[in-house]
């Protein structure tokens, strides 16, 4: 491994992170907080060690795929550990196992949360949650791809580890660097649009920002205890619904569809009916589970289910009830979508509306080949054929995604959880979620947790968001192997 | 008119016979020698030896004379050059076979694909769409449209118990008016009057309504059924082309396939068919598969034999119709006397579309080769200065070996008596035997 090019690179992801910790520091300048003084030493700090290491190496030469998972992974843990400074300098937090768990949360676009009180917070710190999100929905890397045009395939195998599912989005535009700016500018676009959206109809504009954030990124952080229920707005929840489920969806099918100035792209797309399919159904089975009757009660019921099935499934976490309470049916629909997830190229997390697709189209094969021995089979996915190792690696992905939940289950069951508690926990963090149910659930937070059991958590949410794959690798003793 | 084919294969020596007998100056370009020699002993053409792209040897064949250049060598690209070629000595009509669908992009045989190619003749689709008509109307040996597809034209076999059997022409009267254009008993075609009789196994022409066509059917004692399920041997470029066509039209399709590597192939450019990897002489293989409930089989290997002996087979294991591929044409009629229901040669497929280009034009709608090219339907327009024009069919006469088929006015199907008039402008079908076929086209077009 070329540890110069290493350093160089993450030198160079941290100087974005460094930079974009000015922002809640003009928002502290604002608002005469003293916190400022935080974020203007942690921005100078994170900036001064990132330019040291970008001075001291070069840029050069094609990258190695174990460089690439390197540079991947480290970038995510050391923006994570940077990202963290603010809330432990600030006073936010004593403990640097809360600050990191509320860092990673925020990168990851979890949205879980250690803190039982936010709105106490001074609004730089809350501003720095919703900009983590941000910044981790659309992804760094990408974010990175698309500032330095001059990676090369360098890019094209970051572009990758960070979004493996979303490998459609590579045929954007030749160049790699020019595919991910494109993805950038949709994602400030959609934020553009839902903060004025959400300015029109009541929400102060600092709040406003701060939940198109999360929305877009579909994270899940709110500047407000009772989350988006704070505002018992109608039109305000309905914004966020449609902007969650938007940021849902694969982003390249937004510049199809600019492109050919039709929804051919998304009515083509058997991943986005298919996750519209999810959401219509499970939107429908919730209402009928908690439509309580009368005729003033159906579009209330209707709202809430809504709601809570599109934050789930793309995996963003904002509750406008606290749905800990609903029935068990209910619930288990809600725990049953924290696995499904969002769309490949979209800013949701977990295991993805495309490999569901892909594995319930091979679980037909598989049992059509028991009644036809003979029959070749080959799995398309609109009308692109689907080579056997992609189905493999897709089958694998859900075998490690469902041990891992099983191990992380242990765990947390080990720290003193109880099994709802635990289960839901590592769902929700390996998914990229936010809330569980029970100890965890919408109105509770993950504060009690122990300091092991929130690192534990931080890696599952790490893992999650980066797809399992790229972090998993570095566990394979013959990664660090020389030769 | 002079004509050029490039290239003596199966198709260049069936096109080269017909158009050779239908009095046009044929030149025949073949690379090879010796297959060049067996085309000069046995038609009536020029033949000369070398590469027929080539401008310098295309002047030696009077290329600028020439009316019409069919370029059906092995190889498409000569193919498609040697048609852009004849375009620049100013031919009127080209013709190129081209095999590989990348260069026509699956738009169908008759596309305006290239400039300097007039038609693109593609063997393989041709058969495939050929075959679909067949499965489109299972009960017939062979399946035409005319007048927009509003009249049908159907080859069907009289069976023993049929009710017709032992009848006089002139004693079927029904309710739909129809017309037998020919018998065919014996391989041997006769154009029949009143007082011919319907025997047991004949096999007729019958034309009619295609709306009315069931109901004639049921009176002539043949059942239709609506096919199903079909399984196909083979999945070359034609297996695959007909399962692609078929899967559009929601039938149920099964390709067997021996080499893996194919397997994989089409599976990966098909949607609903099955492809199922395996060798179709395996009984227990046919027997796991189902084959006895296909409606249709149809056998498309390269191998004659094979597609006769998998025929037999699988009408054994209680198929209702089979479809064989006959390399071969002069087997055609054999394969269909030992018990498989239909066969069908590319090679003659193929020279009939081209054909019908060479024939269109000057009121000529179509042409098509009927029952092994031993008659011709010519589709055509009446014109204004045509003799024949606003006279009643009774006071014509056609030379013997020919009859009208049925008329076509302002989108009325007339199924013509002795007393009905043929107007300007009226669609008609020409049926002719071969030798009548110039005379009878002369009669109607002067």
């Amino acid at each position: 491994m070329n540890y110069q090019r290493i350093v160089c690179s993450l030198s160079l992801i941290l100087m974005i992170i460094g930079l974009s910790m000015f922002f809640p520091f003009l928002w502290s300048i604002y608002y005469g907080e003293i916190e400022a003084y935080a974020f203007l030493l942690c921005s100078g700090l994170v900036f001064l060690i990132s330019l040291l290491g970008y001075k001291t190496t070069k840029l050069e030469g094609p990258f190695l795929n174990k460089e690439v998972f390197c540079i991947v992974t480290l970038a995510w843990l050391l923006a994570s550990f940077f990202g963290s400074l603010p809330y432990l300098i600030a006073g936010t937090f004593t403990s640097p196992a809360d600050a990191f768990f509320e860092t990673m949360s925020g990168f990851t676009t979890t949205g879980a949360s250690v803190l039982s009180d936010v709105e106490v917070l001074p609004k730089g710190i809350l501003f720095w949650r919703s900009l983590t999100h941000w910044l981790g929905g659309m992804g760094i890397i990408v974010l990175f791809v698309a500032l330095l045009s001059s990676l090369g395939t360098g890019g094209v195998q970051m572009f990758q580890a960070e979004s493996p599912g979303g490998s459609i989005i590579k045929k954007l535009k030749p160049r790699i660097s020019e595919s991910a700016k494109i993805l950038w500018v949709t994602y400030v676009i959609l934020t553009i649009v839902e903060t004025i959206l959400l300015c029109l109809f009541g929400m102060p504009f600092f709040d406003a920002l701060c939940h198109s954030f999360g929305s877009v990124a579909t994270g899940g952080f709110s500047t407000k205890n009772a989350s988006i229920g704070y505002y018992h707005s109608a039109a305000i929840e309905w914004v966020i619904i449609i902007f969650m489920f938007l940021s849902g969806a694969n982003f390249a099918l937004y510049y199809q569809g600019v492109r050919e100035r039709s929804l051919r792209p998304w009515r083509r797309n058997s991943e986005f009916k298919l996750y519209a399919f999810f959401v219509v159904l499970a939107a429908v089975l919730l209402t009928y589970n908690l439509y309580p009757g009368g005729s003033t009660a159906l579009g209330e019921t209707i709202r809430q289910a809504v709601f809570q099935v599109v934050s789930i499934i793309t995996t963003t976490g904002y509750a406008s009830v606290n749905f800990d309470q609903w029935p068990f049916f209910a619930k288990t629909i809600l725990l049953t979508l924290m696995f499904i997830g969002g769309c490949a190229g979209s800013t949701g997390g977990a295991i993805k509306v495309g490999r569901i697709l892909v594995l319930l189209k091979q679980t037909i094969f598989e049992l059509q080949r028991h009644l036809h021995p003979r029959a070749v089979f080959t799995l398309k996915v609109d009308e692109r054929v689907l080579e056997q190792e992609k189905v493999m690696s897709i089958l694998q992905f859900f075998y490690i995604y469902i041990t891992l939940t099983i191990a992380g289950v242990i765990f947390m069951s080990f720290q003193g959880l109880d099994f709802v508690s635990a289960f839901t926990a590592i769902a929700t963090t390996l998914g990229n979620v936010g809330p569980g149910l029970n100890k965890v659930g919408p109105a509770l937070n993950f504060g009690f947790v122990s300091a092991a059991g929130k690192y534990c958590l931080s890696f599952f949410m790490l893992l999650g968001r980066l797809e399992l794959y790229t972090v998993l690798v570095l566990f394979l003793p013959s990664f660090w192997r020389k030769g | 008119m002079r004509a050029i084919i490039i290239g003596a294969g199966k198709i260049g020596y069936n096109l080269a016979k017909i158009l050779a007998k239908e009095n046009h100056d044929v030149v025949v370009i073949e690379k090879e020698e010796e297959r060049a020699k067996i085309i000069e002993e046995y038609l009536d053409v020029e033949v000369m030896v070398g590469n027929g792209a080539s401008g310098a040897l295309l002047e030696k064949a009077g290329i600028k004379e020439t009316g019409l250049m069919i370029a059906v060598t092995a190889s498409d690209e000569v193919n498609m050059i040697a048609c852009m070629v004849a375009k620049t000595y100013g031919v009127g009509k080209t013709v190129a076979r081209v095999r590989n669908s990348e260069y026509i992009e699956e738009k169908g045989q008759m596309d305006k694909a290239l400039p300097g190619i007039d038609v693109i003749i593609n063997p393989e689709l041709v058969t495939a769409k050929e075959i679909v008509k067949l499965i489109d109307a299972p009960e017939a040996l062979d399946v035409e449209y005319y007048a927009d597809g509003n009249i049908q034209l159907l080859e069907l076999r009289i069976k023993s118990e049929a009710p017709v059997v032992n009848m006089y022409l002139r004693e079927l009267k029904f309710d739909y008016s129809f017309l037998i254009l020919a018998i065919k008993r014996h391989d041997k075609l006769i154009i029949p009057c009143g007082k011919d009789q319907l025997l047991a196994n004949d096999l007729i022409f019958l034309l009619a309504k295609t709306k009315e066509m069931v109901h004639l059917e049921k009176l002539f004692g043949i059942k239709r059924f609506r096919a199903q399920r079909v399984m196909v041997l083979g999945g070359g470029y034609t297996g695959y082309h007909l399962a692609k066509i078929l899967e559009g039209r929601n039938y149920a399709v099964k390709i067997i396939e021996k080499k893996y590597n194919k397997c994989v192939d089409i599976a990966q450019n098909l949607n609903n068919t099955m492809v199922l990897y395996g060798d179709a002489t395996d009984m227990n293989f046919l027997i796991n598969e189902g084959t006895g409930n296909a409606d249709v089989f149809v056998c498309l290997s390269d191998d004659d034999k094979l597609n006769l002996l998998v025929s037999l087979i699988v009408k054994n294991l209680g198929v209702k119709r089979t479809i064989a591929q006959v390399g071969h044409s002069d087997y055609v009629n054999l394969i269909e006397n030992v018990g498989i229901d239909v066969g069908i040669s590319p090679r003659v497929l193929t020279a009939n579309e081209i054909l019908r280009f060479v024939h269109k034009g000057n009121n000529i709608i179509s042409v098509t080769l009927l029952s092994n090219e031993n008659a011709e339907m010519t589709e055509l327009i009446v014109s204004e200065k045509s003799q024949v024009a606003n006279r009643k069919l009774r006071d014509l006469h056609f030379p013997s070996g020919s009859l009208i088929g049925s008329v076509y006015r302002q989108n009325q199907v007339i199924i013509p008596g002795g007393n009905d008039e043929l107007k300007p402008g009226d669609v008609v079908t020409l049926f002719t035997l071969p030798k009548a076929s110039g005379r009878a086209l002369d009669y109607l077009t002067k």
